[in-house]
């Protein structure tokens, strides 16, 4: 109810806004708003982002999020990448969405997801023609000539996260634009020094998740509720073709896919992303997403998460795989602590307590300062 | 963690004498509070019952009592995601923790789930595991603690879980919470009443169901 109050306030104010754009928009005329609609538009959005500053969810570290923006200014100029705001909020399904007050909101799904810096700056560029082209205030007049576009802001359900994403599927964009926003962006990605067949790559990706996702049962729904990107934005065959061909055109010797500096700067965030994937407990999709990452080589951190989500699944031989998982896992990397813990309890659970309780003691003995050191000493000795 | 998802204003409350033992959730546990304490008509699944002494925003104390092998923690209907994790009689104390984690992270659709000190507890005399966490909901703009004393007995789960904001409500409410719980007895139900259980859920309409359907329309 608060919520929708403030959103009532919120449309109030824009429809008695004769001010010029607030010190938060962006101050290039090019970005500015342009007439009263739009300033009221920018108002309501200004709004959002200054709650959004507040969020839990907000993952405000500064190298994460220099990192992020630095990828966008490469992949656009820095000229240009000056007019967005990134906020990067930790919420495990695959979303970006910009505002036209050059608000761009990146969900954490995304970054799980992406694979090089190439793909990332696929994304990001994407939404920033969007932005650029101007295709939410062109969308936003269509439905403001629809129906009343003050009651369509203030009626939106849930908290400020899932509006702004319902907003997102609400002025999903029309083919025309969706194809204008993929071509810049792969322009500017060539242009810029990214290989440019990252386009067709991370967005095939995307479809064939969804197509494993849909199989799940019941999970093509929860998606949708989640208000992703796919309810947004049409990934059909003829996108990758048309992404493909342009792609083979632009490429040349001096771009990058930028693999290993994504890698890099992702290390300290990934256990976390994954951990948020596998406890949404979507068997399916993790699987297909897990399988999508490792390409075939099966690094210690995919093994470790692979036993994770099928020692959390648990039906019959669940356990037997997840502890093989976690034993290659430790052949692998052996300082991978948390290996040790899941291989301990699969073990336990399966029968096999002497081994199981040994693996426990060794996870111990790595993290002697871990917050379950008191239950995991217990299981260890007694159980 | 029910906080915001029950609707306080359709409930109705009754309330907990202190010093009084009283049996909660269907009668599978026996406590008594050092204050009072007001309950709520709405139970935050079959098994169990939710208690706040200043509304439910605020503290939150709720009693799970006798969850038995392979049912949810809360009531599915709070999600409309996936299937929500099943308990197992052969589930270790980690176990029980992770369950805990997953059933809120899905319920609060919130990723800002975070599980603290995991640790061997009791519940009233039997062995359990003690948990602290602190989470966010996605509608809310605070940070709520929780603290949980998990046990199974004869092969059914019994949970007693404590949140309220990390700010004053928390450490204003745990002290007694903790006490509550080292008092609580635990009734393990006869193998009949849990017979019972399963019959009521299957009966089919009676003809006064009928009837009072038939007035409705």
């Amino acid at each position: 109810m608060r919520t929708l109050l403030r959103s009532l306030a919120a449309g109030v104010a824009l429809l008695t806004c004769v001010a010029g754009a607030s010190a938060m928009s962006s101050g290039k005329p090019e970005y500015g708003p342009r007439d009263e609609t739009e300033r009221g538009l920018w108002q309501q959005m200004d709004e959002y982002e200054r709650e959004l500053k507040n969020s839990e969810f907000l993952m405000n570290d500064p190298a994460l999020n220099s990192y992020v923006k630095g990828v966008l200014c490469k992949a656009v100029g820095a000229e240009r990448c000056g007019a967005t705001r990134i906020y990067i909020v930790r919420t495990p399904y695959y979303n970006a969405m910009m505002a036209p007050n050059g608000m761009m909101i990146v969900w954490s799904g995304l970054l799980l997801r992406t694979r090089n810096e190439a793909e990332l700056a696929t994304v990001l560029g994407h939404e920033f023609a969007h932005f650029e082209k101007r295709h939410s205030i062109q969308m936003y007049n269509n439905v403001k000539s629809k129906t009343d576009a003050m009651t369509w802001l203030s009626v939106l359900p849930g908290g400020f996260l899932a509006q702004m994403s319902l907003m997102g599927s609400v002025m999903s964009f029309n083919r025309d634009m969706e194809r204008q926003a993929d071509l810049v962006a792969l322009d500017d990605l060539a242009r810029n020094g990214y290989d440019p067949i990252a386009a067709s790559e991370i967005w095939e990706q995307l479809r064939a998740e969804m197509d494993s996702t849909s199989e799940g049962r019941r999970m093509r729904k929860a998606m949708d509720n989640a208000g992703d990107f796919f309810s947004s934005h049409p990934n059909s065959k003829e996108r990758m073709e048309y992404l493909r061909a342009a792609a083979i055109g632009k490429r040349s010797s001096g771009q990058t896919m930028g693999t290993e500096s994504y890698r890099r700067a992702m290390a300290p965030w990934w256990p976390q992303l994954i951990n948020d994937q596998i406890k949404l407990n979507q068997f399916g999709a993790t699987e297909f997403l897990l399988a999508s990452m490792a390409r075939g080589a099966w690094t210690a951190d995919l093994l470790y998460a692979r036993g994770e989500l099928y020692r959390a699944r648990g039906k019959e031989g669940d356990f037997a795989s997840a502890i093989g998982f976690y034993k290659q896992a430790i052949a692998q990397d052996a300082l991978l602590a948390e290996s040790y813990r899941g291989l301990g309890v699969s073990l336990i659970r399966s029968g096999s307590k002497d081994e199981g309780k040994k693996a426990l003691k060794q996870y111990l003995e790595k993290r002697p300062d871990a917050d379950d050191h008191g239950i995991v000493s217990m299981m260890a000795t007694t159980s | 963690m029910l906080a915001s998802l029950a609707a306080p204003a359709l409930a109705d409350w009754v309330v907990m004498e202190s010093g009084a033992e009283v049996k909660v959730a269907k009668g599978t546990m026996t406590v008594k509070p050092g204050a009072e304490w007001n309950r709520s008509s709405q139970r935050p699944s079959r098994r169990s019952e939710a208690w706040t002494r200043d509304g439910i925003n605020l503290n939150e104390l709720t009693f799970f009592g006798a969850i038995n092998e392979g049912e949810s923690i809360l009531r599915q209907g709070y999600t409309t995601n996936e299937k929500l994790p099943r308990f197992k009689s052969d589930m270790l104390p980690t176990d029980i923790t992770e369950m805990f984690e997953a059933t809120n992270r899905m319920v609060l659709q919130s990723p800002v789930f975070k599980m603290g000190k995991v640790e061997p507890a009791k519940l009233g005399k039997h062995d359990g595991v003690r948990f602290s966490y602190n989470y966010s909901a996605q509608a809310e703009d605070i940070e709520r603690r929780g603290e949980a004393v998990a046990a199974i007995v004869e092969g059914k789960l019994y949970i007693v879980n404590f949140v309220a904001p990390s700010l004053h409500y928390f450490d204003a409410g745990i002290g007694e919470v903790r006490t509550m719980v080292e008092g609580i007895t635990i009734n393990p139900p006869k193998a009949k009443a849990v017979d019972d259980g399963k019959k009521k859920k299957k009966r089919k309409p009676s003809s006064f169901d009928v009837m009072i359907e038939a007035a409705k329309k």
